[in-house]
């Protein structure tokens, strides 16, 4: 962001009919530029993200700061959009609850469907947000300080322990992730290193040994045919994958 | 609201420093401010406010921040209350980051300033408007805090209690910005206590702060949230005052803590003390208030005093407040903030200073 460009947008402004001067500006919404043109300056970032660029997941409760049904993310913050007037949010990263729960529910959007399933679900969104500002700086949080983060969010349907369910349990996902993202770096980093090894040693082979004899496949040893077992024609000249899993199905039966 | 002709060219404008934000007011008289919105969005929302042109007061890096200097503490006027609550202010202005901490909730901390809040509500002569709370103020009040102000006719510093008309209106001339808030150092010892509507972000019915100042062995303490204003309460500080052991750091008697508190919830009716005075906030029973008030004076001031053992926590605060001072200093100039405050020379009152916050001549 910089103020030069924060001062373009208001280089575009002009008088609206009536004494409803407009502004033509830029926003960042989930990463990509969203241009917007002919606002009223004292349009709210939550009319704008809805109304003009259709991200319709932020939702209008109560336009007060009171429900926290409009909270989206700006420069990784929760912040209630009814509150911003949309021109001021020029050159800020804004996230809507879209990024995380289209097409594919992360663990916050995730562990809401299984918690909070029951209510109407106006609220979730926001509070989704919330959540995910709340983990992404506490990676275990306590009831208290859950309770604490959500208790500028009013829903009318459940009571606040499906939330701090649905937090706990959406933390307890994403530190599984963590941990199986770390381990499969740790496990890739090793097979790198295996595969190395191994490049090496069959180098090093090559360079020493004669040609090979051919020789049965290791993993897929010839079983001996059985009493009354169905033998493919020609299957057993071809030694290899498809052929085993007949043998296999074969075997099975 | 005026029609499309008087619309500057410019419907916002976005001023990188003090200075532009002054020429983009003087551009644009009927302008209305905008720090962090939450205040003037409610009202635009509404219906209330029609604005033509906004300058939008978030980006000035000079208005951003906290100062801490040896003699007095610098709080921009467009700091967020999240900011108040980070962990530097924590340590050495504990009552003001408890405050910030009861307001609202995280998105509406996370762009509510310091400056909106003390300056939500009605202009002299303006348009009536809904009697805000300002949590923050009750706080600044007990701990002596000056209003710094900047106009295109220069620096006006006043106590800040004086920002305010009797009916809770903001006093602040035309053309003139809200730039900081001084506040003087003290032992550290502080307490805040907000009652709200319901436990979680709500308004308040009563908020109460006090602090002690161990070098000059007084203690003051403010009471608001039931007005728009907040005020002091001198007779029960004087009162604690003498019932506090400096020496060593405690408060020998026990029934202090009851007996200071009924002081402070009887001064709610005394006229001239802390009366109400404009509005009230939120509308309970008396009574209710007057309890209300009475847990939050005994809280803030078990809080802020121990029955015992605060010479070492003073000692601790020493420490940190040091640290912090040392390492802000150098975040400071790592990052490339502004090295001022958006302050004049000298505080008003004040000693001169003795190895205090170095200052160039102002703006
Ligand atoms: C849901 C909700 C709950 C709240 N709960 C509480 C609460 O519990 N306790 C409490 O104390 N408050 C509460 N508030 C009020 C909140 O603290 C204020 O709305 C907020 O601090 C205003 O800050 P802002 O930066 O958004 O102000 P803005 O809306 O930007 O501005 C407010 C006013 O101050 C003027 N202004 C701002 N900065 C300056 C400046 N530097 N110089 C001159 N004028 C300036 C503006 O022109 C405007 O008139 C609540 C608000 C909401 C929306
Ligand atoms: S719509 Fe923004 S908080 Fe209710
Ligand atoms: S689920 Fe209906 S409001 Fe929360």
């Amino acid at each position: 962001m910089s103020e030069a460009d924060a001062g373009e947008a208001g280089a575009h402004a002009g008088a609206g009919s009536g004494g409803w001067p407009t502004v033509d500006f830029e926003l960042t919404v989930n990463g990509a530029p969203q241009r917007v043109t002919g606002a009223w300056v004292g349009e709210n970032l939550l009319f704008v993200l809805r109304e003009r660029l259709g991200f319709t997941a932020v939702k209008d409760g109560c336009g007060e700061g009171e429900c926290g049904a409009c909270t989206v993310l700006m420069e990784g913050r929760p912040t209630t959009a009814c509150l911003v007037p949309a021109v001021a949010a020029t050159g800020l990263a804004i996230e809507t609850p879209e990024v995380h729960a289209v097409p594919q529910p992360d663990p916050v959007a995730a562990a809401l469907a299984v918690h909070a399933g029951a209510g109407c679900g106006f609220c979730l969104p926001g509070i989704g947000m919330e959540m995910r500002a709340l983990l992404a700086h506490n990676g275990k949080p306590s009831a208290a300080a859950i309770r604490e983060t959500l208790s500028g969010h009013r829903c009318r349907c459940l009571p606040p322990e499906r939330f701090i369910a649905a937090t706990r349990d959406a933390a307890k996902t994403l530190a599984h992730k963590q941990a199986q993202a770390r381990a499969q770096a740790d496990a890739s980093a090793q097979d790198a290193q295996d595969a190395q090894a191994e490049r090496e040693l069959q180098a090093e082979r090559e360079l020493q040994a004669e040609p090979q004899p051919p020789h049965e496949s290791p993993i897929y040893p010839r079983v001996p045919a059985q009493a009354g077992e169905r033998t493919q024609p020609g299957g057993r000249a071809r030694a290899g994958e498809n052929d085993s899993e007949h043998e296999q199905a074969g075997a099975r039966s | 609201m005026d029609s499309g002709t008087a619309v500057a060219d410019r419907a916002v404008a976005f001023p990188g420093s003090v200075r532009e934000a002054l020429d983009a007011m003087t551009a644009c008289p009927q302008a209305t401010l905008v720090a962090g919105g939450t205040e003037v969005m409610t009202l635009v929302n509404s219906g209330a406010l029609r604005p033509s042109c906004l300058v939008v007061l978030d980006r000035i890096e000079e208005l951003r921040g906290v100062w801490f200097g040896d003699q007095e503490i610098v709080l921009g006027s467009a700091t967020t209350c999240a900011d108040l609550m980070q962990s530097d202010v924590r340590g050495v202005l504990p009552a003001l980051a408890q405050a910030a901490r009861s307001i609202a909730s995280p998105g509406v901390r996370s762009r509510a300033t310091l400056g909106g809040n003390l300056l939500s509500g009605k202009r002299p002569g303006g348009p009536a408007a809904a009697a805000p709370t300002r949590d923050l103020l009750t706080v600044l009040v007990a701990l002596n805090a000056v209003a710094v102000c900047r106009s295109e006719q220069g620096w006006r510093q006043l106590p800040v209690a004086e920002l305010y008309a009797r009916d809770g209106g903001v006093n602040l001339r035309p053309g003139e910005l809200l730039t900081a808030l001084r506040v003087p150092t003290c032992g550290g010892r502080q307490g805040f206590m907000k009652v709200g509507t319901r436990a979680g972000a709500a308004r308040s019915l009563v908020t109460f702060a006090l602090a002690a100042d161990l070098s000059a062995r007084t203690v003051t303490c403010a009471i608001g949230g039931f007005s728009p204003l907040a005020v002091r309460v001198d007779h029960a500080g004087q009162w604690l005052a003498e019932h506090v052991d400096w020496e060593n750091g405690a408060i020998p008697d026990p029934t202090t803590y009851p007996r200071f508190a009924r002081l402070i919830a009887e001064g709610l009716v005394v006229p001239g003390s802390a009366g109400p005075a404009g509005r009230t906030t939120v509308a309970v029973p008396q009574s209710y208030r007057e309890q209300a008030a009475e847990v939050c004076a005994r809280r803030a001031l078990v809080r802020a005093l121990p029955p015992a053992g605060w010479l070492e926590q003073v000692a601790q605060y020493q420490q940190r407040a040091e640290f912090v001072r040392n390492r802000a200093r150098v975040e400071r100039a790592e990052r490339g903030l502004p090295p001022e405050p958006p302050v004049p020379g000298q505080m008003p009152g004040a000693q001169p200073p003795g190895g205090g916050l170095s200052r160039g001549a102002g703006a």
